[in-house]
């Protein structure tokens, strides 16, 4: 008994009881989720602030005499006059396997009703990007599963590329298509016991957008069995403008982990444009000059040191990778406007969704001549390459064409060819969403269209052509599909395989 | 404290407040001299500028003032020689200001301007508890 007593009064003896010296000021007016506070005369910029109540908050301006804050969390309970400390760390958020499966509002809290994470450990959510030094460049592909960006927009693992389009053009779809995609690619990869296989893990951060969209993507990801890769980071509408400011920069954290580790992340910023508007008003109410379009003039650095932030790293450092896909929402399809021609000149090139296209049922409704891919293309497969170069090219002649084609009635054989040609790659690239294809069947389908195996077939039979193919690939030429998906690359051994495959295909197509 | 963006009323203000101090402390004879003198010229911005004066003065008179707070008995001679310490330390004259406050509990909890020394058991709770 006396050495249980023994202990605890050891216990008391150690316990930390020397004075602490701390920094401490006092809140002078509090809105919008933005405090001015007295005093502080130690803080540091970005660094975290302690308010009562254990609510927490990052000092953004620092001037004579005062102290501009953001508040994340409830600001209702605070009140002038109220004491707030500084912390002497930047605000950080857990990080790890951990959090896969998850879903987490900005501050890294979970709020799926799961219970708590035990987290190991923790990263500042600002950070500084890797240098030139320690990366290197893309040469891995990101498997969308979307046949048009695999084939004539390929994105690499470590690449910016930028998802642009007015509301409602299918951009998240794009997005949760690839998460669902890398996700049926891990399986297979995990199961196949390659121990070269490299899983990819996705964030998905949610910035602004309405709760029950959110759900509804929780739900789909759920569905197609996608939330065991995935981290999702949610900064609703409702959430307060700090908030929707720091989810991204938090999803960049946790994203960062993996990369740290030598593992490969994707992330998607769904949407930056919601993102910079928080900002612009944490920024008004902060008394900062307002420029262009009433964003700060720091807005582009906002956005730049965030997405810099991707990367794929060299072997001495891990060889790890970090992908985004921001999202950018224009306005009738104004690229031209402040934050978009931003977000265009940070990222490695970006997809461009037309409304135009999605209301004439082209889905995804990518415009082939404004989209492009700065560096994916060393990324890409080699069998798709070989199979998928000219394909950009025919569509983007096909679009000239076909507006020019409106105006008269008798054309040449060969406009006619082309016109023909495009029209039938615009039918093979339709592709419903959720059903993202493999690489090996993309390289099947894109083949047989260039070796004019759908010329003979009506344009309205194209999708049912498309999916009779695939079903064929996948079941009597599954070898074929082996084959490009183990050597990457369409040899001609493989080539006259997957014609024969094909021929037979073919031989048992029937119009309508 | 008010700002004032007229570089000229800044530059009074800033004068104002040297000519209140004595010994790096604001000193209220000195005060109320500033004030008579200004009394006499007054312009359109007065008010604004003796807004500004004041918050300065705040501002000073809270980073020159030594607050003890402690809860139970502490000796006279105690706080003296803390202070002399302290201004030692700071190498400025400072105001002591001390007063007893049971919610402590127990020990002290001392503050100048906005750095706060805390040896109470409230705060040792309070640390505790985060």
């Amino acid at each position: 008994m006396s050495s249980i007593i023994e202990t605890i009064e050891n216990e008391i003896r150690n316990l930390e009881t020397a004075v602490r010296k701390e920094n401490i000021g006092h809140i002078l007016s509090i809105a919008d989720g933005v405090a001015r506070i007295d005093g502080l005369s130690d803080v540091m910029y970005n660094e975290m602030i302690e308010f009562p109540g254990g609510i927490i908050g990052q000092a953004l301006n620092l001037n004579e005499g005062e102290v501009g804050s953001v508040v994340f969390g409830d600001i209702s309970s605070l009140k002038e006059g109220d004491e707030v400390k500084t912390t002497g760390r930047l605000f950080s958020v857990p990080v790890g396997m951990c959090l896969l499966g998850r879903v987490v509002d900005a501050l890294g809290n979970p709020i799926d009703g799961k219970g708590p994470i035990e987290a190991k450990e923790f990263y500042p959510v600002e950070k500084i990007a890797p240098g030139i030094i320690p990366r290197r460049s893309v040469n891995q592909p990101v498997q969308t599963g979307i046949m048009s960006i695999d084939s004539m927009i390929p994105i690499g693992r470590g690449q910016r590329e930028l998802i642009i389009g007015d509301r409602a053009t299918g951009k998240t779809t794009i997005a949760i298509d690839t998460i669902i995609n890398q996700a049926r690619i891990n399986d297979e990869g995990i199961a196949s016991g390659d121990p070269e296989f490299r899983p990819l893990y996705s964030i998905y951060v949610a910035v602004g957008q309405k709760n029950a969209n959110v759900a509804r993507t929780i739900r789909t990801l759920e569905q197609a069995d996608a939330m065991k890769y995935t981290i999702i980071v949610s900064a609703p509408a409702a959430d307060n403008p700090a908030n929707q400011y720091i989810a991204p920069f938090s999803g960049a954290a946790m994203g960062e982990w993996f990369m740290a580790e030598g593992k490969d992340a994707l992330i998607v910023y769904d949407d930056l444009s919601k993102q910079a508007v928080a900002y612009r008003q944490i920024s008004l109410i902060l008394k900062r000059p307002a420029g262009r379009e009433a964003f700060p003039g720091d807005v582009f650095y906002l956005h730049s040191r965030l997405l810099e932030r991707a990367a794929r790293l060299n072997q001495e450092n891990g060889g790890g990778s970090l992908t985004a896909l921001p999202i950018i929402e224009t306005q009738a399809g104004d690229i031209s406007a402040y934050i978009p021609t931003n977000v265009i000149s940070i990222t490695d090139g970006q997809i461009f969704l037309e409304t135009d296209l999605f209301n004439q049922g082209i889905r995804p409704a990518i415009a082939v001549g404004l989209s492009v891919s700065r560096v994916g293309s060393s990324a890409q497969t080699k069998a798709l390459k070989k199979v998928a170069g000219q394909i950009k090219l025919q569509l983007a002649q096909f679009r000239e064409l076909a507006a020019f084609a409106q105006f008269g009635s008798d054309l040449d054989p060969k406009t006619k060819a082309q016109l023909d040609r495009g029209s039938r790659i615009v039918e093979l690239f339709k592709q419903p969403a959720l059903k993202p294809f493999s690489m090996e069947v993309e390289v099947g389908i894109v083949w047989a269209m260039q070796n004019d195996f759908f010329d003979d077939i009506p344009l309205d039979q194209i999708t049912r052509a498309k999916l009779s193919l695939q079903d064929h690939l996948q079941g009597r030429g599954s070898s074929v599909l082996d084959s490009i998906k183990k050597k990457k690359e369409l040899t001609d051994e493989i080539a006259a395989a997957l014609r024969k495959t094909v021929e037979e295909w073919k031989q048992t197509w029937t119009n309508d | 404290m008010l700002k004032i963006k007229d570089r000229r009323q800044r530059m009074l203000v800033k004068r104002m407040v040297e000519l209140s101090l004595k010994d790096g402390i604001p000193d209220p004879e000195r005060v109320e001299a500033v004030l008579a003198a200004v009394r006499n010229q007054t312009s359109r911005s007065h008010r604004i500028i003796l807004k500004s004066y004041l918050g300065a003065i705040r501002s000073l008179i809270r980073e020159s003032t030594l607050e003890v707070v402690y809860a139970g008995e502490l000796d006279p001679q105690a706080i003296d020689s803390f202070l002399k310490s302290m201004e030692t330390r700071m190498n400025r004259n400072l105001i002591l200001d001390s007063r007893e406050d049971s919610s402590l509990i127990a020990g002290s909890r001392v503050t100048i301007g906005d750095h706060v020394w805390d040896a109470s058991l409230r705060g040792l709770v309070a640390r505790l508890i985060n």
